[in-house]
């Protein structure tokens, strides 16, 4: 799979948010994308995952996903820097939103679920979740669809060191197995683990040098 | 379609979660509106009570002083009726500042004249520069009282006249008299049997108790955005997250919207099983029906319900602001709600007032709420309801569909 994000530009107004930012990526890969507060990152990613109207292309293996938004959902996983849960609802309740009956026990046997840790708050009402509980559902709830692609906005944010932990061993199992991750990150560590960096500053996208 | 079912169903999740706030917040709004309707209903009364009329003239006869008493004590005119002895310049002073209704003169020698049967007339003065319904009344009461007068007295004397011819006298004579008194006095007292009073014209073919019932109810479904802000602004923020995860703005849409009906349905029906248990004669049209009925009236309001929750929906959907929406809501719900006959039935309101709040969608579906109460009911209504809610529905969509792509 051959990723090309091609002259992405965005405004507000007469200010340049992001100005003919391109790069690429393939299977496998994964991705960092760094910058300022207010440099354009969330931009970025909410434009590729279609939540935000932008100009340029989003190309998989030559397909533009922004003028195929059905193939873009069925390819793409996005979580957004506030996770997008229902404050009534529970971790069981999120999952059955995403999940098929059969997928959602599969997910939490040795699934995903499982993985992230999910299973151990099912019952809890998002209000009461932890940031942290809110992250991994979120991550639960994005790769639900089984998505080839993953963008995520400060996925390691405000976590503590174990669900950190366990939310990199799942990307790292996820690129293995032939995805690709775009990441906005502040961490230094989720820097190191990329194969790709790459520094925001002002709406125009620099090259960096990643860990991998 | 199963992206939009699995949608609605969390969605109608959040909605049960959310209900017992939204019901509490419900039954506060109903006793609160109760009480503003009950005021004005007794509010309406008391002023009834404030119709006074007064007496001038020479009331020490025994006969007449009886009268009076017994008009004013035992009789139901002292519901709308007060006599109020009092000199003829103090009661022109009053009823000019509004403080009489108006007054009636009593010649002198009133009662010797009637006990010789002789043509007398008693005067009704009131301020009638108004054309208002109230001094109408007023007269047609005195008019009441000077012909039972004059004619029970001519009665009377006739009556000693004949029995006198017919050689009665002493004892048996007053016996008679007192009998043709007790009689005449039995036909005032009980003139309310006389018919059966039938409200109808302003409140339609309903009871004020079963208007006032439809008004309540209507009032509360068209506040309910307003208590159920939780459950509609919830769903903004997530829009475009799920119009990229594929979920159409329609999908979205329609999801929420059922979420919503479901919340509207639950609080009405728990709301009308309650008024069950209400006073019948409160509610004369609501006696006999049964759980069965609610769900029968239920069913007859749906088109009603849909219009107007469907117009909630779209307006929620229009502004982007929550303070604003919620003040937009409730604005609207009021302005509406007395337009439509909430607050003072419409057929009180001008002509062109009534004809037009007759064509909008609140007015009409007030009508059905009132006509299905009755036992009546309007297809015709009920079809353009029904595609009005359609098209509020589809515009929502619109709505919806125009943010995400904007990106707000």
């Amino acid at each position: 799979m051959e990723l090309e994000i091609k002259h992405v530009s965005k405004r507000y107004g007469a200010t340049h948010v992001l100005n003919d930012v391109s790069f690429g990526l393939r299977s496998g890969e994964r991705v960092a994308i760094a910058g300022g507060n207010g440099s354009g990152k969330s931009t970025l990613l909410a434009i590729l995952a279609g939540t935000l109207p932008g100009s340029g292309q989003f190309l998989c293996d030559g397909l533009d996903l922004c003028t195929h938004p059905k193939e873009r959902a069925r390819l793409i996983g996005y979580l957004p820097q506030t996770p997008p849960l229902f404050e009534e609802l529970n971790a069981r309740d999120h999952l059955r939103l995403y999940y098929g009956r059969r997928e959602m026990r599969g997910a939490l046997q040795g699934g995903v679920a499982e993985l992230l840790g999910v299973n151990g708050f099912l019952r809890t009402p998002v209000r009461k979740m932890s940031g942290g509980m809110k992250k991994r559902l979120a991550v639960a709830c994005a790769v639900a669809h089984r998505p080839r692609v993953l963008l995520l906005d400060e996925v390691g944010a405000a976590l503590d060191p174990a669900c950190r932990q366990a939310i990199f061993a799942y990307l790292d199992d996820f690129c293995a197995n032939g995805g690709a991750v775009i990441s906005i990150t502040h961490d230094t560590d989720e820097f190191a683990c990329a194969n790709r960096a790459y520094l925001l500053r002002d709406g125009v996208l620099t090259e960096a040098e990643a860990g991998r | 379609m199963r992206a939009v079912m699995l949608y609605a169903r969390a969605q109608c999740m959040r909605a049960i979660r959310l209900f017992p706030a939204v019901l509490a917040m419900s039954a506060l709004l109903a006793v609160s509106l109760c009480i503003v309707l009950n005021t004005m209903v007794s509010g309406a009364a008391e002023r009834q009570v404030k119709a006074r009329i007064g007496l001038v003239g020479d009331l020490s006869d025994d006969y007449l002083s009886m009268g009076i008493y017994a008009v004013q004590h035992m009789d139901s005119s002292r519901f709308a009726v007060e006599f109020v002895p009092v000199e003829e310049t103090q009661a022109r002073e009053q009823v000019r500042n509004g403080t009489l209704s108006g007054y009636l003169l009593i010649p002198d020698g009133f009662t010797e004249s009637v006990m010789y049967g002789e043509q007398i007339t008693l005067t009704f003065v009131s301020a009638d520069k108004t054309a208002t319904l109230l001094p109408s009344v007023i007269r047609e009461v005195a008019d009441c009282a000077a012909v039972y007068v004059k004619e029970s007295e001519s009665g009377v004397f006739a009556m000693q006249d004949r029995a006198k011819e017919a050689g009665i006298s002493g004892e048996p004579l007053w016996d008679l008299t007192e009998k043709l008194d007790l009689q005449y006095l039995s036909m005032v007292f009980s003139r309310d049997d006389l018919c059966d009073l039938e409200q109808t014209g302003a409140m339609g073919t309903l009871s004020v108790g079963g208007y006032y019932f439809c008004a309540l109810l209507f009032l509360l479904v068209m506040l309910l955005p307003v208590m159920s802000t939780s459950l509609l602004s919830g769903e903004r923020k997530h829009a475009a997250y799920f119009a990229g995860r594929g979920l159409s703005a329609s999908g979205q849409t329609v999801g929420e919207y059922l979420a919503y009906a479901v919340t509207l349905l639950l609080l009405l029906v728990l709301f009308l099983l309650c008024t069950l248990f209400a006073p019948k004669t409160l509610i004369p049209e609501w006696s006999g029906a049964g759980v069965g009925g609610v769900f029968v009236w239920m069913i007859k309001l749906l088109p009603a319900l849909a219009a107007l929750s469907a117009t909630q929906f779209l307006l929620w959907e229009a502004v982007p602001n929550t303070v604003n929406g919620v003040l937009l809501q409730f604005l609207l719900a009021i302005s509406l709600g007395f337009i439509s006959g909430c607050f003072y039935p419409a057929e009180f309101f001008p002509d062109s007032v009534r004809r037009f709040a007759a064509l909008l969608p609140t007015g009409q579906a007030f009508a059905l709420f009132r006509d299905s109460l009755a036992g009546g009911y309007r297809p015709l209504s009920a079809v353009l309801l029904t595609v009005f809610a359609a098209s509020m529905l589809a515009l929502a969509c619109g709505v919806r569909a125009y943010r995400i792509r904007r990106g707000r």
